[in-house]
């Protein structure tokens, strides 16, 4: 709490008129920084792990970076940030990434530290809400809210460049942060609930996460304003899991019992994008390909399972004057490739409609001033995907949320 | 619900393409090794992509506070508003990926830092006459 109030005290002394962004030259120190508040309502369902069903104000970012270019060759940086989505983030303060940067020539640079992975069109800048129309980007494998921690950024080296024709590329290699707290194990603690129920309880921890790496291409084609790309990203991570077990024993007693289970998760990440702009006008598009692979043991337990997951977005936006802008998405994302009409689920006496889900978003954006922007933005949702619907026996598969943010960045 | 958002999604795209005001010259410091430049190069320096001219010298590209040759420049060579723009050194600023240029007041603000600058590109609102500029053609 109190590095929290550190963090706010040190984004509203830099935003104040003393530190202006009165300029951009070099060879000084940039002060950056956001903070921004949202409420998201659903009407039916909790999403993104957070008590959307109520209604929540549990959902904040603020982060403040500091840039400096050494040399005409040197940049280097930092930026740390504190959100809350529901049971995530909890407003730790976290270093957001922190990496010096040598642009050796137009067509290749080095980054060393910890930076933003490359994957799709947006998962570099998905920190920064003052740069989109919509609130939550398309909520696909990749841009899902709850592994956002992971996805985000690698701990390692990487390097970039410009090649002739337009083309940039990027590639890395590193380590993911999979924080304790954070979405993945949330997400496999949840899980471990679900599958063994009777109220356990569990403690998931990682244990090892492996070195991933990534490569990330973009063509800007002749056609001014449009690009074309794709990425190919993996993981592989070792997770401990405890699983508790209260047991009754009489007399209103229980006992805990207790069984571990390991797990690896290893995964492959392919993504095909494009980008079209033209003036006020923003077409986007992404096609995603996310296969993973579990194997659990433990005492008498031995299981594997492969996902081949898809998904896919078409995204417009447009700025319809200085200070509204329209836009909209509609995505759609399948668990199983194979199985888009959720035949497994129903062998499992579960919904099919956990086999997917599909969301159509509407979202506008009103820049009150160059530094404030407001938000709202409707989603229409057919499928369970990734939904938290309790302990309901038929949860409602055709659900709306609706959001509103406010943010301030200088 | 659906039909009425395409509707409108059309509409607004034919009223997107909107007039360009102004004219737009591209100058550089007479030291810079090109005499043209190619409209992808100029996007990518602008755009933070391209920061080393063909000798490896540093570019340091300038902006004009001039709302209106901004605004041209910006339509007739990157294709975007000032807010995509804007929203992209945004992008840059806030993932450590670079530091926006210096923005100037007018058109002789910017000529005289092209002047003084080695390796200086910068755009103003006609071809200007000043020692040590030169006018880049754009192909």
């Amino acid at each position: 709490m109190k590095k929290l109030v550190l963090l706010t005290g040190a984004i509203i002394l830099f935003a104040s008129p003393l530190f202006a962004d009165s300029g951009y030259g070099r060879d000084r120190v940039q002060i950056h920084g956001f903070i921004s508040q949202g409420y998201i309502q659903s009407s039916a369902n909790d999403f993104y792990l957070a008590d959307t069903d109520r209604g929540t104000f549990e959902y904040n970012e603020m982060g403040i970076n500091f840039s400096s270019v050494i040399s005409d060759d040197l940049r280097v940086g930092v930026q740390f940030l504190s959100r809350d989505l529901g049971d995530i983030g909890n407003n730790e303060i976290d270093v957001d990434w922190a990496y010096g940067d040598y642009n050796y020539r137009n067509w290749l640079g080095l980054r060393v530290g910890k930076f933003k992975q490359p994957i799709a069109l947006f998962n570099q800048y998905r920190d920064i809400d003052a740069t989109r129309t919509c609130i939550f980007l398309p909520p696909t494998m990749i841009y899902r809210e709850d592994f956002r921690d992971t996805n985000l950024a690698t701990r390692g080296a990487g390097i970039y460049g410009t090649l002739a024709g337009g083309l940039e590329y990027q590639a890395f290699y590193g380590v993911m942060e999979i924080d304790d707290d954070g979405g993945v194990v949330r997400v496999l603690s949840d899980a471990l609930k679900a599958q063994y129920g009777g109220g356990v309880e569990t403690d998931v921890a990682t244990t090892e996460v492996d070195p991933t790496y990534g490569i990330w291409l973009n063509w800007n084609t002749p056609l001014s304003g449009l690009s074309v790309g794709g990425n190919y990203g993996n993981f592989d991570l070792d997770l401990d899991a405890k699983v508790i077990n209260p047991v009754p024993v009489g007399g209103g007693a229980y006992m805990n019992t207790y069984f571990p289970l390991s797990y690896t998760l290893y995964g492959d990440v392919t993504r095909v994008f494009s980008q079209y702009r033209y003036n006020d006008l923003m077409l986007a598009g992404e096609y995603g390909w996310f296969e993973t692979n579990t194997e659990a043991t433990g005492p008498g337990v031995r299981t594997k399972a492969e996902t081949d997951a898809i998904d896919w977005y078409l995204m417009a936006t447009y700025r319809v004057s200085p200070w509204f802008e329209l836009g909209t998405y509609y995505t759609e994302m399948y668990r199983e490739e194979d199985d888009k009409d959720g035949a497994i689920f129903i062998l499992q006496g579960q919904p099919r409609e956990k086999a997917w889900r599909k969301d159509w978003a509407v979202s506008t954006r009103f820049d009150i001033t160059m530094n404030w922007i407001f938000k709202l933005e409707a989603h229409f949702m057919d499928g369970l995907l990734h939904v938290d619907y309790g302990n309901e026996t038929d949860p409602s598969d055709k659900w709306q949320m609706y959001a509103a943010k406010l943010t301030y960045t200088f | 619900m659906k039909t009425r958002f395409i509707r409108l999604f059309a509409v607004l795209a034919l009223l997107m393409a909107g007039p360009v005001f102004a004219d737009v010259t591209i100058i550089a410091n007479s030291g810079v090794p090109a005499d043209t430049i190619s409209k992808m190069h100029l996007e990518e320096i602008y755009l933070g992509k391209r920061n080393k001219w063909p000798d490896n010298s540093p570019i340091r590209y300038i902006l004009t506070g001039d709302s209106v040759v901004h605004q041209a420049f910006l339509r007739i060579y990157l294709h975007r508003s000032p807010t995509q723009f804007e929203m992209h050194w945004r992008n840059m600023i806030f993932t450590g990926q670079g530091i926006k240029p210096l923005s100037l007041p007018s058109d002789q603000a910017v000529i005289d830092y092209v002047a003084a600058t080695p390796g200086a590109v910068g755009y103003v609102s006609a071809p200007p006459d000043a020692a040590n500029v030169k006018t880049i053609t754009v192909n």
